[in-house]
């Protein structure tokens, strides 16, 4: 396939083409077939999407439907009944057509009978994946919704099983309850909540805690000191005496609190997966399938997982195991999630044998390895200390193969760091971070140093400075982005470089500081990302902080920027 | 394969469920809006069974289809009273073949498409949710997450390539 115009195909797939736009896309589409499979394959994405979603949403109605039918009285017998519906299989619909074609339509009537078939597939689909419960239709014969607005008494209020007791960025989606839920909302037995963003945390009455990451889905049963949970990840957390046997319902396993604190996450496809974060828990089948496994006891950093075919309950390394937030993340850190890196090294801890990355933990292109050394004070909580005044080994690097950044695309390094003293010539220029090959010395793409305090004038002493691909030197001319001021020393500076289409960009504390126009296209292989020091020059060592570095796969806008650096600014 | 059936009802019924999902994708492509996309569907499907008779039943009948869902598009934007600013005519008739081209698989592709959706990481599922589920634009999107809209097309565009590029795997290795 030629090279896939990315942009332009966004643009197209939301519909926003302009003309010229529209003949560049077209031309490209009649380039090659592969070109015009490939648009093929987005559209078609684009209606499944599309038309999951709607069978997702109507599955949950029917499902509901369906209850209600269940335990109202039969008012009538519908003329074409759906029992369920498999968007997989559309069994569904080919049972009414087939009910029309049998009952209804005589062969010699071809066209009435194809055009009835055709219409009863819309009025099919459409009741199956557009409609409500007030809808037209068949199915508008089905009793009416249970109505929680009966003239008369109302039922006491069941009692309060839990309570939201702290909330960051949180938003609800909660059936009969409000879509905002404050601080203080009591839960009531069936009470079913999906926490669509952010983080929330509940209080069972029996005082354990339950800090719900979205996307999540819970549903309150019986208990006081229990929780279903249906999807997503929560950590609960027991600390009274009260609370010990507090039990979260997962899909296929139960785990049961022995005095502990520890994650669960339910995942349709991987399954169910506990792992203990501190003291003990044990996971046990469910009452439904009460064979499926022997129940265990957990103790700290050990994980499960029930594998969701078979029921078995399977070991998992730590490593395999879902990212748990312990408490609702800083709000910096929530800021950068929502910006979708595809790498971002915290510095907080280890998974054992690499820089723990935030996003996609165990992939070996993104686990940095190195011997520099996490210390507190950084930005939030710890920092690295990169300090290669004697070994010259303080710095991180990943693996070879970085499948997740294109080196050809816009991509985007952010990054924190703060240095005691200034750097002279003789310590050379401190690499903070590096995008590049790991052979020979001018292979980088992009490279973010610090300039020495007592350079020549033309290299701007004391400045930062970014560059793209080999920098080149002829007749004195010195490529690359330099900041305009110096930047200050113990003090923390963020700093963002931007490979946006044929610019470089480089920010520092949320201002643009220079563009730089990106004159060679250079290709490379085996590229890794390195912190903290030169690729292939072992004299440009920083010592230095650094703290939350984030790579994305897209260029990060001014605006993403500037709000970045605020968080930290207004605190 | 279709199944050999002397009953016309039923050849239509079988030939229209085997292209329903080629045929739903490509109106789609074309409309961009999925209600209004399903309301022409229906119109093909009207006028399919209308002229079903003057289908040759030795050529694919995807082809017929597509020639006929492209007069229905014409009339959609005809009524709508404005044409929609797209591809050049020769480009949309290779998306065309390429759609008629995925047909065998439509079916594998949706059940790939749900097993991929379930691999996403928490934080892309939420970005389909948002676009797809509450079918959110992206500058709504903008405004709820507190990103910028490129940032959220940025996004959801390489979710979709993930997506696709995971279901041709699974297609690939017939999963």
């Amino acid at each position: 396939m030629d090279n896939v115009p990315d942009k332009l195909i966004s643009v197209y797939l939301e519909g926003e083409l302009d003309q010229e736009q529209a003949e560049q896309l077209s031309r490209w589409v009649q380039a090659s077939k592969d070109n015009a499979r490939y648009i093929a394959s987005l559209t078609a994405l684009e209606h499944g999407l599309v038309k999951h979603a709607r069978v997702q949403s109507n599955s949950d109605i029917l499902a509901e439907l369906q209850e209600a039918e269940d335990a109202a009285p039969r008012v009538a017998t519908p003329q074409i009944h759906i029992d369920r519906y498999d968007p997989l299989t559309k069994h569904q619909i080919k049972t009414a057509l087939s009910y029309v074609l049998e009952h209804a339509i005589t062969p010699k009537r071809v066209a009435v009978v194809a055009t009835a078939a055709a219409l009863l597939l819309g009025v099919v689909l459409a009741i199956v994946l557009l409609s409500g419960p007030d809808a037209d239709g068949p199915i508008a014969e089905v009793p009416d919704w249970p109505s929680g607005s009966t003239p008369g008494p109302q039922p006491p209020a069941s009692p309060t099983l839990a309570t939201i007791t702290d909330a960051s960025g949180a938003q609800w989606r909660s059936g009969d309850l409000p879509a905002d839920l404050p601080v203080g909302t009591p839960l009531r037995e069936s009470d079913r909540l999906t926490l669509t963003k952010g983080f929330a945390e509940l209080t069972t009455g029996r005082g354990a805690t339950v800090l719900l990451q979205a996307p999540c889905t819970i549903e309150m049963t019986r208990s006081d000191n229990a929780i279903r949970l249906h999807q997503g990840k929560l950590v609960g957390r027991c600390l009274t005496p009260d609370s010990k046997g507090f039990v979260v319902h997962a899909p296929g396993m139960d785990v049961v609190d022995l005095g502990t604190e520890f994650g669960v996450e339910a995942d349709a496809a991987l399954g169910s997966t506990v792992l203990v974060l501190d003291g003990e828990v044990r996971a046990q089948p469910t009452p439904e399938s009460p064979r499926a496994f022997e129940p265990v006891v957990l103790t700290e950093s050990q994980a499960r997982r029930v594998e969701p075919e078979s029921g078995r309950l399977e070991m998992i390394a730590v490593s395999e195991a879902p990212v748990f937030y312990e408490r609702a993340p800083h709000p910096y850190v929530g800021a950068v999630l929502d910006s979708a890196p595809v790498a971002y090294w915290r510095f907080e801890g280890d998974t054992g044998r690499a820089v723990k990355n935030e996003i996609q933990p165990g992939r070996d292109d993104l686990e940095a390895h190195g011997s520099a050394s996490f210390i507190g004070d950084g930005l939030i909580g710890k920092a690295a200390w990169l300090d290669n005044t004697d070994k010259q080994d303080g710095f991180f690097q990943t693996g070879h193969a970085m499948q997740s950044i294109d080196t050809k695309g816009d991509l985007s390094i952010e990054l924190w760091f703060r240095i005691g003293q200034h750097f002279n010539q003789e310590t050379g220029s401190g690499s903070l971070a590096e995008f590049g090959a790991i052979k020979g010395s001018k292979n980088h793409l992009v490279h973010i140093e610090l300039q020495p305090i007592d350079a020549v004038p033309q290299w701007r002493p004391g400045s930062i400075r970014a560059t793209y691909t080999d920098t080149t030197y002829e007749d004195g001319d010195i490529h690359g982005l330099f900041s305009r001021s110096p930047y200050a020393v113990k003090q923390w500076h963020h700093v963002v470089l931007n490979r946006s289409g044929p610019e470089l960009q480089l920010y520092l504390d949320g201002v643009e500081v220079g563009r730089y126009p990106i004159q060679n296209e250079h290709d490379i292989e085996d590229a890794v990302f390195v912190i903290g020091r030169h690729l292939g020059l072992d004299r440009w060592l920083v010592q230095s902080k650094i703290d939350e570095v984030a790579v994305y796969d897209r260029a990060l806008s001014h605006e993403e920027i500037k709000s970045h650096w605020l968080i930290y600014k207004n605190e | 394969m279709p199944t050999e059936n002397n009953n016309p009802i039923q050849r239509f019924t079988d030939l229209w469920l085997e292209n329903q999902d080629m045929l739903a994708g490509y109106v789609y492509m074309r409309i961009r809006n999925f209600h209004d996309a399903e309301d022409v569907i229906q119109e093909i499907a009207r006028s399919a069974a209308g002229t079903f008779d003057q289908y040759d039943p030795a050529k694919p009948f995807g082809p017929w289809l597509i020639a006929i869902a492209n007069r229905r598009v014409v009339d959609y934007w005809r009524k709508k009273g404005r044409s929609p600013l797209t591809l050049t005519d020769q480009a949309l008739q290779d998306i065309a073949d390429a759609h008629l081209e995925l047909t065998q698989s439509r079916d594998d592709r949706f059940d790939a498409l749900q097993a991929c959706l379930s691999k996403l990481s928490d934080r892309h599922h939420h970005a389909i949710d948002l676009r797809y589920g509450q079918a959110l634009a992206p500058e709504q999107i903008a405004k709820r997450v507190g990103a910028s809209t490129t940032a959220v097309n940025a996004l959801i565009y390489r979710v979709r390539k993930a997506l696709a590029s995971c279901i041709e795997e699974r297609l690939g290795r017939g999963a």
